[in-house]
């Protein structure tokens, strides 16, 4: 723990330190209800969420407060309404803290759990539960395990609507953290790849077809079952096969390789 | 923390003390007969009540909100209210990246539940492929046996040997504080129980085809021998495959379902056991019939009961006078893979049936008698063993 301090980058502590004056600042001037809101918000929007060096995350990069019309693409499912709910994680996890600390373990690299007395938690618990009423059902969270092959579509109109379709999906799923297609600006750090360049790079020693799963494999498992890093799952309900095989066609991974 | 230097005397962290109220069902026993059942495929612990044959809920455990934690067998210390539950974490990736970057196997755990919500507690991590854990309320010690079959190819038999890993007492494992010991025992063994007073632990090793007996104090192996029948100077006549292990400590006697030889191994539990009978469910001559039986249990000082799979079954066998008493079959609807009977203080008896891992299983009372199922309560993915808390 000691050492983690000491480590701290200076660009954390800032952000801590901005979050906790805003915090301190309205504390004073607010009723108690009203200032944990406030420090709540702030953390909401912060990567002081998380103590590690390494996050690039606060939790609006994969949630929405409230649903948005037509629905966002985001990986998580809108806050509003998130006190209500029994179950999270597509019923894997049957408590909102153990939720929150399984996204702060598992994207935000902070492995140590935020116990329900510790301040920041109870100052976000406030944060979330000013949204209310919004959604009380349980976000519907299928985890695609198998990873088959995705067809393309069979007609160049079809193909060029694919492209169009999956150049919108890139922006509305992607572009939060990938920054925009092909140079990455705007992307949440240089951790997190250029799409697709970067990617097929650091997998040149594949096939086009093999690429084309790893790519369909990083979409819908993110970082869980035996891939590694830190994205997020796209479920089925946020992204249909023919979503990510637009997707895929917006990229240009086509799975085509050059025999072919 | 934030309110330092306000005057506000409220500015204590008490506006939010109501944060994260527990939405979670309890579990009150209030006289209840419950029984849990872990759900290997599904994450999840299902929570019935037994008297009224009704499922209370399935309660996700483990550690992994996407990833298949594979809880397999919970057991009950009521004296702290907890629960233990082996996270086996099966190897069950297939995709393109993940193996060509050699994704392995992951460390199992033990976590700590808490009876009434099964909120968890704690956990403790272990080794590969948990595969059983056994408590004995004497003691107050947990074991976790660990079917590392990934070692199997090693040359050396001590290499091949995975850890039984002791906690004591269990309960250090909800405070935070537990220091397991190891003990390397035995290779690929896949379930495990505490005599009486919790001085041995007896461990069915699958993959040295044999019955090990361990002293839980000090940590050393007492004993090894056959899990069942054999022939002298025949290793292949002798071969068993143990896999499910139950203690009878009412009635002094351990069973061992043996799954090649398709035999239950009755032993006494004295100092080697002792095998005192050998039971094989016989079937229509006409069919081929593999009846491999799972977990038995003694529905009296001379009734065993067994269920077998491949066809789905039960039968019930005098284990004095060797005869097969009754012998049923299920068809997949009533019991796909029944796995455990269990038998509760007033000889009621239940019966598992895993279903196929990618569909509910389901809990079944069976007439004690006639093997007939009487009812049925469906659970979630996978179930293999039920733990029941008497009134």
């Amino acid at each position: 723990m000691k050492r983690r301090s000491i480590t701290r980058s200076a660009n954390e502590l800032l952000a801590i330190a901005s979050v906790l004056g805003g915090c301190l600042l309205n504390a004073c001037s607010s009723t108690p209800e009203e200032s944990a809101v406030e420090q709540g918000r702030a953390l909401y929007d912060s990567k002081a969420l998380s103590q590690s060096r390494l996050n690039d995350y606060t939790c609006v990069t994969c949630h929405d407060t409230v649903a948005s019309v037509p629905l966002s693409k985001k990986a998580g499912g809108a806050l509003a309404g998130v006190t209500l709910r029994k179950s999270f994680w597509g019923d894997q996890v049957a408590d909102l803290l153990g939720a929150i600390n399984a996204c702060r373990s598992s994207f935000m690299s902070d492995t140590q759990p935020l116990s329900a007395n510790d301040e920041r938690a109870r100052s976000l618990y406030a944060y979330l539960a000013s949204l209310e009423p919004g959604d009380s059902a349980p976000i519907p969270f299928t985890v695609v395990n198998t990873i088959d092959p995705l067809p393309r579509a069979d007609t160049p109109e079809a193909i060029a609507d694919a492209e169009g379709h999956g150049q919108l999906l890139y922006a509305q799923a992607c572009a939060y953290c990938h920054g925009s297609m092909h140079d990455g600006i705007g992307r949440l750090s240089s951790r997190v790849p250029v799409l697709p360049e970067e990617t097929l790079a650091e997998h040149a020693q594949y096939s086009r077809r093999i690429q084309r799963l790893i790519f369909t494999e990083k979409i819908r498992h993110g970082l869980f079952l035996g891939y590694g890093g830190n994205m997020p799952p796209f479920s089925s309900q946020l992204l249909s096969d023919t979503d990510v095989s637009d997707l895929l066609e917006a990229l240009g991974v086509l799975g085509i390789d050059d025999a072919q | 923390m934030m309110a330092v230097g306000c005057s506000d005397p409220s500015g204590n962290g008490d506006h939010s003390a109501s944060a994260f109220p527990n939405h979670r069902p309890t579990f009150e026993s209030a006289g209840r007969r419950l029984g849990y059942v872990p759900n290997r495929n599904s994450d999840t612990v299902s929570v019935l009540d037994l008297d009224a044959m009704v499922l209370l809920a399935s309660v996700p455990v483990g550690r992994d909100p996407v990833d298949i934690d594979g809880p397999q067998h919970l057991v009950l210390d009521l004296e702290n209210g907890l629960g233990y539950v082996a996270l086996s974490y099966p190897f069950s990736i297939t995709s393109a990246h993940a193996v060509a970057q050699g994704a392995t196997l992951r460390s199992g755990y033990v976590e700590a539940l808490n009876l009434l919500d099964l909120s968890i507690a704690g956990d403790l991590r272990v080794e590969p492929k948990a595969a059983d854990v056994a408590f004995s309320p004497a003691s107050g010690r947990l074991a976790v046996a660990h079917a590392d079959d990934s070692r199997s190819l090693q040359g050396d038999i001590e290499t091949r040997r995975s850890n039984l890993v002791f906690v004591d007492p269990a309960s250090s494992i909800a405070e935070g504080k537990a220091a397991p010991s190891r003990l390397p025992a035995c290779a690929v063994p896949s379930t495990l129980a505490f005599d009486s007073d919790g001085a041995r632990v007896f461990v069915a090793c699958t993959g040295e085809d044999s019955l090990v007996v361990v002293d839980s104090a000090s940590r050393t192996v007492l004993s090894r021998g056959p899990s069942g029948p054999s022939v002298d100077n025949d290793p292949a006549a002798s071969f068993n495959k143990p896999y499910g292990l139950v203690v009878d400590a009412a009635r002094q006697r351990l069973l061992i379902s043996n799954e090649v030889s398709r035999t239950v191994a009755v032993f006494d539990l004295s100092d080697p056991p002792t095998l005192l009978s050998s039971h094989r469910v016989v079937g229509p001559m006409e069919t081929v019939d593999f009846s491999v039986p799972m977990f038995p249990v003694l529905t009296s000082d001379s009734t065993l009961a067994i269920p077998f799979q491949s066809p789905n079954g039960a039968a019930l066998l005098d284990i004095t006078s060797g005869e097969q008493l009754h012998r049923v079959q299920y068809s997949d609807d009533q019991c796909l893979n029944p796995a455990e009977f269990t038998v509760t203080s007033d000889s009621r008896l239940f019966l598992v049936c895993e279903g196929d891992h990618y569909h509910p299983g389901a809990v079944v009372e069976v007439n004690p008698d006639t093997l007939a199922i009487v009812a049925s309560i469906p659970v979630e993915l996978y179930p293999e063993r039920m733990t029941i808390l008497e009134p």
